[in-house]
This record gives structure tokens, sequence and C-alpha cells, in this order.
């Protein structure tokens, strides 16, 4: 019951953050300095979600670092799809960083 | 219908709105909803994999699974919802699952801003509907598009957002029954920190960001032994303003 509140409870917070602007305040404009910080959320979320993903599991992930490695390497240059096959292909080959 | 006026067939999705009869108008909305489709197809194929790794991710971790597989449909913003997931499997506070998701959905409002001046113009049961749709592909086709404000852009809109929408749902939904009969070998629980890291390393497109990302997994690292989810919310605040002070500095 709790997991459904929770997803729930996201789902709505999404969907007004969506409706935000367009349905439930149309008119209003975001401030200047709120826009900014909006624009750091993105890559701060994921760069704590990512770093406390792979800690989270202490030594186990010390073995995959060279998946999330070639993940963030080839991101950077080219899509999001090649870099998860890359990712998951070094993780299911089994290569190890150490 | 489209043979009684084919002059009218090749007009241009913005030229619609101008069709006064009613065959005309529904040849614009028709036409409308084709071009939807036909836009988003290949950005929905592109989400697949990552929808069938969510689905696999909530057969394999504690969470409920019906209450995970509904992020899909109610979520539906594949990294919060993976957020949500992983949060909620650490057993993390309510509050700190809530943050998350809004620190990550943020950009939303973004775009429901960017939005809202044409939105304005249609009516309130679209601008609710096409709020349930608004998501980064979804966006990023409705600014393409030269006339937000006519019903055969509501058409296109709502056309393109169900069909990036249901073959998300559809993607999760065999993740999910596939997930189950995945080997533990194939360390699928590092799906998540793959995920996060890709989305960290496309995130960062400037100093300012680069910024927000470092201090964010500095911060993170430094407090990991905080209760679940407590210094992931100090770290992308941290992480955040970091960044928007870097931005203000550089500007």
């Amino acid at each position: 019951m709790r997991d459904l509140f929770l997803i729930a409870a996201v789902a709505l917070v999404s969907f007004g953050l969506r409706a935000s602007f367009i349905a439930l305040a149309p008119g209003r404009a975001l401030p200047e300095r709120v826009e900014r910080v909006i624009g750091q959320l993105r890559p701060s979320a994921f760069a704590a979600l990512a770093t406390t993903a792979v800690v989270s599991h202490g030594g186990a992930a010390a073995p995959h670092l060279l998946a999330v490695i070639a993940v963030g390497w080839v991101a950077r240059r080219g899509s999001l799809l090649a870099a998860f096959a890359v990712g998951f292909v070094v993780l299911l080959s089994g290569i190890h960083l150490l | 219908m489209s043979q009684s006026v084919p002059s009218r067939a090749k007009r241009p999705l913005a030229g619609t709105s101008a069709v006064g009869s009613r065959p005309g108008r529904k040849l614009g909305l028709t036409v409308g909803a084709v071009s939807g489709v036909k836009q988003m197809f290949p950005m929905a194929i592109g989400l697949i994999p990552f929808g069938v790794t969510i689905g696999a991710t909530i057969a394999s971790s504690s969470v409920d699974v019906f209450a995970g597989w509904l992020g899909g449909p109610l979520i539906a913003a594949g990294s919060a919802h993976l957020a949500s997931l992983t949060l909620v499997d650490r057993g993390a506070p309510a509050l700190a699952v809530l943050l998350a998701a809004l620190a990550i959905n943020a950009r939303l409002a973004g775009y429901s801003a960017a939005l809202a001046p044409s939105f304005r113009l249609q009516p309130t049961w679209f601008r609710w509907v096409g709020s349930y749709f608004l998501i980064d592909q979804t966006f990023a086709l409705a600014m393409d598009q030269p006339d937000r404000e006519s019903a055969a852009f509501r058409s296109f809109y709502i056309a393109a957002g169900s069909t990036l929408f249901s073959t998300w749902v559809a993607a999760i939904t065999v993740g999910l029954a596939t997930g189950a009969v995945i080997p533990v070998s194939w360390n699928l629980w590092m799906a998540a920190p793959l995920i996060f890291t890709g989305m960290a390393a496309q995130a960062v497109r400037d100093r300012s960001a680069l910024v927000s990302a470092l201090v964010a997994a500095v911060v993170a690292l430094l407090l990991a032994d905080l209760p679940a989810g407590v210094g992931l919310l100090i770290a992308i605040g941290a992480g955040a303003l970091a960044g928007a002070f870097a931005r203000q500095g550089l500007a």
C-alpha cells in the first residue's frame, strides 16, 4: 500500500509540474533566478543518483565501474541508446576494471 | 471524404485552422493526427530499451509490482520513475522520494511555462489533457509546430503523446514480464547506475552543468552514510545551487 501511495504521490507531483503554467496558473512566468536553478537540477540530480546508486551497492559495484565509465564516455559522444548498449555489453561480458 | 477536397489535402498542418467546412476540418484533424504519429514514432522506438529496463528493474526489486508498473502510465517520465523505484526499494522516506522526483522533473515546469502562451488559446479540456502528455519528446515536437493554437495541433499533439506513452507502457510491461527470468549473473541491478550515469553525462552541456554534476557527485559520496534519500537530496540541492552560482558567475 505504501508503494502505491508513493507512486501515486510522485505521479501527482509530476502532473502538477506539467500543468503548472499551462493549466494551473496560466498567465504567470517563472522568475529568472528560479529558472537558473531549475536548469541545474537535472545534471545535479542525475549525478547524485548515479553516485548514490553505485555507492549503495558497496564493493559489489566496484568490478562494474568499467561499464559505468563506458556509458558516461559514449553518452558524451553519441546517443544514450548507444551508451546503454555499450554499457550493458561491458557488464554482461564480465570485463572488469580490477 | 478526402476525395471531395483534393486541394485541401495538400495544405500543411498549420493551414488547417483556416478550413471552415466540416469535411475540411475533419481532414485537418486526421492529417494532424497522422503527422503526430509519424513524427513521434522514431522517438518512441528509441525509448523501448529504457522502458524494458524499468520493467525488469521493477521485477527484480522489492517494490510492489502493480505499484511499480502503474508508475509507467501515471508518472510517465522514465528517469523520475526509475529514481522513485530505486529509493522506494531502499526504504527511503516518502519526502525523499517526492523531492527527488520533483528535482528530476522540475524541467517540466519550464516546458509548461514555454508552451503556456500558445496553450492559453486552447480549450480548457486540452490544457489539462495536453499537460498529461508533456515530456521532452512532445515538448520538442510541439515547439517545432508553427501553429499551436488550432484544432489540427490538438489532434497532432494528442496523437504524438498517445504514440509515445502507449509504446512506453508496453515496453515497461514487456520488461516486467521478462525481468523475472533474467539470470542474476547478468547483474541487472547495475541498470539504474548505468542509466543515471548516461543521463548525467548528457545533461552536462556547459561549464555550469559540469560544476553542478561534480558538486552533486562529491556531496553524494560524502553523505552516502546518511539515511536513504537524505544525502541524495542534499547533494542535488548543493549541486543545483553551485551550478546556478557558476552560471551567474560566467554570465
